[in-house]
This record gives structure tokens, sequence and C-alpha cells, in this order.
């Protein structure tokens, strides 16, 4: 914190004035213009705010908010009840809270009432009482990211919560925290989070640097914020981890990686991140090693074969079939005898009708989604096969393909494949198999120039980190990972207990 | 990326990445070829004649970069050449690098028109490779080495595919007599010259003193050579051990028909994934190349203390893939211009591979004798 405070001392500043509780008097002085005539005049046809005019101890005192805003619960119990009944000269002195704030202006006083506070008028002082309506949902288990064994809980909207259960993982002080309010009008509070001694000071600086910067009106989701915040954006690949596991958050800062939590959405951005990274689910720390190891192994093979299972399928049609043994070539042949398009329609067009009920199957109700499985998968490739617009084989090709891209944990990065499929089928139609190599070498070329917060994408391959590969393709057993990932550049590198501190 | 970034070196390269570096330098159109132009087994010994020379070179090459010199990129030749002096080599070394790119892009394409599509035009895969290189090289030197990984990754496991040819019944150990040769051979020398030329390519890292984060790398640089040394025999008794001598001689790049004797039970031709393979490496070379004449051609134009400009590696994309495009169309059209071009880049690829340390030597000199100057006064 040291280092970034003597790096960035006018960001820092900044951040701490707004923490501090308002107890100096230049902090108390209220700016003339300040009045509760003038804020309703500001909220004129806004028909939930509301103005209550009290006598405390003879002195006239005023309450203004917006109801929609705030917690009923706690006006009466933290405010309408100590001022009514309390013995106090003064009513900044009734109200006992720790969210108590001053109102220096108007537009402060404004900011404030937005963000779920009470203004309160009272003799020659005006302060914001902080009871913010907390709205939100119990929390639930991860449908994204669900696994059989292991932590139960996710992230959801309220940003305090979602700290709290973060800090329950990590109850350290090194685990530093600051707040930047984002979106001209969405007023978004983002927490960036990291733990000291052990995060690379140069990611944080870039962090702030980066989070400082953005400029736009609103961030209703932590993608909005990732697309300010990605050094490339003209990438299919997604360059933060999104997540809403709290625990996979928690791993990624004793790490040495940074994280943004962002008010109103469940999922944390996480920086930097690998390709590799993206592959890796929570359960594989949780499964044997060698379970784990064999099972993430898979969802590497599972995505490589989903990008090229059909575009190979077009290539060996189009322009290989020599290079297809006899036996499987009658099949095909078979197959194929009666299909009045050439291989790359044929693959197009299921591609494409397995793309649309995928997508009808994320927007329609529940309920609805057996009924779509049920066209889908019988009556859609069933009648594509009697009526000779598709090839068996090719069925079979795209439904193994379409499974095997479920594997990569990361629905992100399930959806980046699909880009690439499409374009190596392209390139299979026009080349074959050199077009798919072709295509393989492209990408490959676009994955090594990546960077997610400047590190390399594709770290550990390339810059190579010998020492990360105990934790990428497979998983060795834990107590053989004594180092933080050499790629991320931690302060500390040991997780061992003496050599950290 | 910046324009600006594309001669970064804040960040140095691995050491051991160099070594992957120089064998996939190495190993590239010459290497495919050169079964067909040994023949004989006793041929071996002019590879690993070739070979051990090669690996005194690539010794100076690697003490040369490790002189501190060559830290600070074209800068730390300047005070022992001269600027007009500087320009004047660059000339040569355009000649010298177009050359190459000529080989290896022509010569892998000239592989894939052959084998794979007959049918489609080489003016196709030349602007398709081309564009691949262009993309690698935008993203900077530093990406485009860190590439070199990618390449030998994607290349170096057909090494494993024709162990298949060399156990019985595939290889036949009769075909390795006579492996001492009876009498002199005739053409050792241009055999020797050919190996050498093929061998030549690490020499072009002599530049890259900046991304080596001033690392000892002359044991890298060796390593890398003895894997290379290491393919060529290999390959050499691959080829041999299932063609023989005498048919080896009329089987043209015989190792990529060798692999069409394999059979997978589920892909009967193999080559439609090997040739494709040795992209990587090709894109990988393009790339440095593309970067190296856009450098030279900044040297040239005096334009070294500008910041190095996106739009100007546009036009050495440019105007280099309409040069490849001219030698396709009129100058490599049959076997003789070709055998022509192989000469040319083996004499001119052969010397550069030579003269390289030399001039390292000569630099040392000019520099031990400045110091003693600088002593003396």
């Amino acid at each position: 914190m040291n280092i970034l405070r003597r790096l960035f001392p006018a960001m820092f500043s900044a951040f701490h004035a707004k923490d501090e509780p308002a107890h100096g008097d230049e902090q108390t002085r209220t700016d003339s213009s300040l009045s509760v005539e003038e804020l309703q005049k500001r909220f004129c046809h806004v028909h939930d705010a509301c103005v209550k005019e009290l006598q405390v101890n003879a002195q006239a005192v005023t309450l203004f908010y917006v109801r929609s805003l705030i917690d009923a619960e706690q006006l009466r119990e933290g405010i309408l009840l100590p001022l009514v009944h309390g013995d106090y000269d003064c009513a900044s002195r009734a109200i006992i809270s720790d969210q108590v704030k001053p109102v220096p202006n108007l537009e402060k006083a404004i900011e404030q009432t937005l963000q779920g506070a009470v203004i309160v008028f009272g003799e020659g002082q005006v302060f914001a009482v902080h009871i913010p309506s907390t709205i939100s949902r119990s929390i639930e288990s991860s449908e994204q990211e669900a696994i059989v064994y292991g932590p139960k809980d996710s992230l959801s909207e309220q940003l305090d919560q979602n700290l709290t259960m973060i800090r329950r993982r990590l109850p350290v002080p090194e685990l530093k925290y600051c707040l930047f309010t984002l979106g001209t009008l969405s007023k978004t509070n983002v927490a960036l989070l990291y733990i000291e001694g052990i995060a690379n000071p140069e990611n944080i600086r870039l962090a702030f640097e980066k989070t400082s910067n953005i400029d736009f009106d609103v961030f209703f989701d932590s993608s909005h914020v990732s697309a300010f915040l990605e050094d490339h954006m003209g990438s299919v690949f997604p360059q933060f981890q999104q997540t809403d596991r709290p625990d996979a958050v928690a791993a990624a800062l004793a790490s040495g990686k940074i994280v943004w939590l962002v008010a109103n959405t469940p999922f944390a951005l996480i920086a930097p991140v690998t390709f590799f990274d993206l592959f890796q689910s929570p359960e594989d720390y949780i499964h044997r090693w060698m379970v784990s190891s064999f099972l993430r192994s898979l969802r590497f093979f599972a995505f490589l074969f989903a990008i090229v299972l059909t575009p190979v399928y077009v290539a060996l049609t189009t322009h290989h079939y020599y290079s297809i043994p006899l036996e499987v070539l009658y099949l095909l042949m078979e197959s194929r005898s009666e299909i009045p398009f050439t291989p790359i329609w044929e693959a197009m067009f299921m591609l494409l009708t397995l793309e649309i009920l995928k997508e009808a199957s994320l927007r329609m109700p529940t309920k609805s989604g057996q009924t779509l499985g049920i066209v889908g998968g019988i009556v859609v490739g069933q009648a594509a096969v009697e009526a000779n617009v598709a090839s068996n084989i090719l069925i079979i090709h795209i439904a193994v393909s379409a499974i095997a891209s479920f594997l990569v944990p990361n629905y992100l990065m399930t959806n980046s494949s699909k880009l690439i499929q499409f374009a190596l089928l392209i390139l299979a139609a026009w080349l074959g198999m050199w077009g798919i190599i072709f295509g393989m070498v492209w990408v490959l070329i676009h994955l090594t120039g990546l960077t997610s917060l400047k590190q390399p994408y594709f770290a550990p391959l390339t810059p190579m980190y010998w020492r990360d590969w105990k934790d990428t393709i497979v998983r060795l057993p834990l107590k053989m990972m004594k180092q933080r990932p050499g790629h991320l550049r931690p302060v500390a590198k040991s997780r061992m207990k003496k050599e950290i501190r | 990326m910046k324009s600006s970034s594309l001669f970064a070196h804040d960040k140095p390269l691995q050491p051991w990445m160099w070594a992957v570096l120089v064998n996939r330098m190495q190993v590239g159109y010459f290497m495919l070829i050169l079964p067909n132009v040994l023949v004989q087994p006793y041929m071996v010994w002019i590879i690993l004649l070739a070979g051990c020379l090669a690996l005194l070179n690539l010794w100076v090459i690697g003490k040369g970069l490790e002189a501190s010199y060559q830290q600070h990129e074209t800068e730390g030749w300047r005070p022992f050449m001269g600027s007009v002096w500087m320009r004047v080599l660059m000339v040569p070394c355009l000649v010298i690098m177009l050359l190459k790119l000529t080989i290896v892009v022509k010569g892998y394409v000239g592989i894939v028109h052959q084998i794979l599509f007959p049918s489609v035009n080489t003016g196709t895969f030349i602007v398709l490779m081309m564009f691949a290189g262009y993309y690698l090289a935008k993203h900077g030197m530093w990406t485009v080495l860190r590439f070199g990984v990618i390449a030998f990754l994607m290349s170096a496991w057909i090494l494993v595919l024709y162990g298949y040819f060399l156990l019985p019944p595939e290889a036949n150990y009769s075909h390795l007599y006579p492996i001492i040769p009876l009498q002199w051979p005739s053409h050792w020398l241009e055999s020797l010259l050919f190996v050498w030329a093929a061998f030549a390519g690490p020499e072009y890292f002599v530049v890259l003193g900046p991304w080596t984060g001033g690392k000892p790398l002359t044991k890298y640089f060796l390593a890398g050579h003895v894997v290379s040394l290491f393919e060529y025999v290999y390959f050499f008794f691959v080829s041999l051990l299932f063609f023989g001598s005498p048919y080896l001689k009329t089987v043209d790049i015989a190792l990529i028909q060798l692999v069409r004797y394999i059979q997978l039970p589920f892909f009967e031709r193999v080559e439609m994934i090997v040739v494709p393979a040795y992209m990587a490496p090709v894109v990988l070379v393009i790339a440095l190349l593309m970067l190296y004449v856009y450098g030279a051609l900044r040297i040239l134009l005096k334009r070294i203390r500008k910041p190095p400009h996106a739009g100007g590696l546009f036009m050495v994309f440019l105007a280099v893939g309409g040069y490849l495009l001219i030698v396709d169309r009129w100058l490599w059209t049959s076997e003789i211009q070709r055998r022509m071009w192989e000469q040319l880049q083996m004499v001119v690829g052969g010397a550069s591979f030579a003269l390289t340390p030399a001039l390292f030597l000569v630099l040392h000199a000019m520099q031990s004798r400045r110091r003693k100057s600088e002593k003396a006064q």
C-alpha cells in the first residue's frame, strides 16, 4: 500500500478523503446555498422524495430522503425514534451511527441522497445518515460454475455482502480494498481488491490507473467494466475471468491476482488471467490430483475437439477423401449419397441450426426448455437426415463437438470457440487441412500476442514458466505447489508460512 | 499493440528459448530436401562435419552476443562502423534477407502446391503466408521471438512420427552400406556447402542483443544446434533406411513422400497434417525477416532515431509480398530456376553464416584497440 501511496499520492488522498469521518472543521462547514428548498427543487417531480419536519427539544429538524432508496426500518429505529424520544441538545448527537457523513454542498447532498442517505437539516448543521435499502436475493449456489463438492455459496448483487464472503475466507489486514465510483449516470461502486505483499505492485499500479481512467455513463455489469479495462478490444478471447464463486475469488487473490467487485452484479472480475486459467474449475482442487489432472486435460482436448471436429469433416469430404480409410469412406459415401449440398453448406446449415437452438434454450422459460430439447434434438436432427439435408455422420460430429464445447468451465470461452469454429469451417472448405492449420496458426499468433493487464495471456507456455506447469494442464498435489504462479510475478513467491512474512 | 513497441525490448527472452529459436531457424526447406542431395550413406560424415563447424560458428556468435556493446540495439555497432558504413552494410544485408525469404516461402509453398493442392495457384499460398507473417510481426519482436516455442511445438512432434521407419520391416539396415566411403566422394565440397547453408539462420540473432537481457547464451545456442544436428542425421537415416540410396535419388522431397507410407486406422494420408504443420516455423521466419527488413530500411533511410511506425511495417509487407509474387510468377517457375535459387542461397546463406562471426571478431578487435588507446590517453 505504501508503494502505491508513493506512486499515486493524489489518488490516495482522494480515496481517504472519501472514507474519513466528518470531524474536522473543514468538512463540517456547509455551503450557504444548501437548503431543503433547493433540494426539493432539484428533486421536483420525484414522487418518492420525502421531506419530514420534526421538533427535537424545541429545535426544528428537517429530514430529506428518497423513500425507495432507504431502509424504512432503519429510518424509524435509527433516526426518527432517537430524534423524537432522545434528550439531546442537537440532532447530530441523537443519531449514533458510523454512517453519518458531512454534507458540504448541494451537489454532495444530492449525491448522498441518491446513494440511500437521509439528509438531516438541524440548527445550522447538515449531515447525511446512510441507511440504504438492501434489497437482495439470498446467498444461493452458483448456476454458472456449479460443482458437486465444495463451497456452495456464490456472490450476489450486494457489494458489501460479497466483500464479507471474501474477507471471511481471507481474514488478513493485507487484503486491501479501494472503492471507485464509475459511471456518470449509474454511479456504480467498484471495489478493487488485492493482497498487499503478494500481488505485483506494477499490476496494482496498472489496475488503479486503468480503473481511474474509465469514463462512461452507465455500468450495469462487470462485463461493462472489463470492456474498459481490457488490453485488446479486438479479441474473441476473454481477457478477464468472470466468476461468481467467492472461493475462486479468494484463491485468485491469494495467488497474486487483482479482483474487481462491481455493485449490482454477482460476477467478479479477475486479472491478470491466462488462456489456461479459463479451463480451471474450483472442483479441480477438491478431487484427487490424478482425477483432476485427467479431467483438466480432457477439457483442453474437448476445446480442441469442439473447434476442429466439424471443419475436419468438411476438409476430408471436400478435399482429402482419399485420406479416409476405405471402410470409413464407404460409410461416408452412403451417408452423403443423397445429399444435394456440398459439405460446407451442409455443415454450415446444421451448425447454425444448433446455435439457434442453443440461443433459444437460453431465452425460453425453463419449462419450455424440455420441449425445445425434443424439438431440436429429435425432430430437427432426425428430420434433417430423413430429408437428406444432412448426413448422419455430420449430425454425430456436430453433436459431439457441441457437447465437447460445454466441458470448458468458462462460458465466455465456450462462446469464443463458436466463432473460431465458423472461421475454421470456411478455411477448411477453401483449403482443406492446410486451411484448418493456417487458422490454428493464426489463433496461436493471436494468443501469443494477447495480454491480460499487460501480462502475457499465453503464459506459462510462452513465455515459459516451467514451475507453473504443476497447475496448468495437469494439477499436481497441493503439497508440491509451494510457490505462487511465476507468471504473476508475485512479491511473495512462496506459499509457505515462514517465507511469506 | 502500439507501433512504437515493434522493437520494444523491456522484457528479455528466457535463455532456453534461444535454443528453440536456433533450432527452428535451422530446420527449414533445406532440411526437407537434404536427403535427396546427399543420397549416399557415407554422406552422414558430411552432415557431422558441417555440424561441428557450425557449432564453432555458433560459439563465436553466442560469445559475441554476450559482449556488452550489443546491449543497445544497432546503436552498439555505430561507434565502430560509423553511420555511413552501417548504411552501406544494410544493402547486402537486405539482399541476403530477401534471398532467405524467397527460399523459405517459395520452397515451402512449392511443397504445399506439389503435395496438397496442385490445383491452387502458389500465389494464393504466398499471400496467405505473408499475411500470417505480417500479423505476427505486427505484435512486435518480443512476441515474434516468443512464437518460437509455438513453432517448435507445432513441428517438432513430426520427428516422433518418423520413428515408424526406424524399425524393420520398413527399415532395411543394409541400405546403410557403405557407411565408410570406399573412395573419396565426388562433389563433397558442394554437399558440405549445402549442409552448411542449411545450418544457416542463427546468424540473424546477432542484432538481438537487447532481447538477451545480457545473459550468457552460448550454451543455449549450442544446445539448439545439437538438436538440429540430431534432426538432420535422423531424417537422413530414416529416408535412407526406407528408400535406399539408388531409389532415394529418384524420389522428390523424400521426407514428405515417406510420410505417405504411414497409415493410421482413421487417417491414411498423414502428409495432409505434416506439411501444414511446417507452416509455423515458416511464419516465424517470415515475421522475423519482415521486422529485420523494416529495421534495415530504417537505418538505410536514416529513420533510426524516429520511433518505428506500424505503417512502415505494412509498407514492408506490401513490398516484400509484391517481390515474392513477382518471383513466383516469373523468376521461380521451372525446376532449373528452382535449382538456381537453391544454389544462390547455398552460396549467399553459407557466406553470411560464415562471415557473421568474422564480423564479430573484427568488431571485438576494434573495441579492444579503442579501449587500449583510451587507456593510453
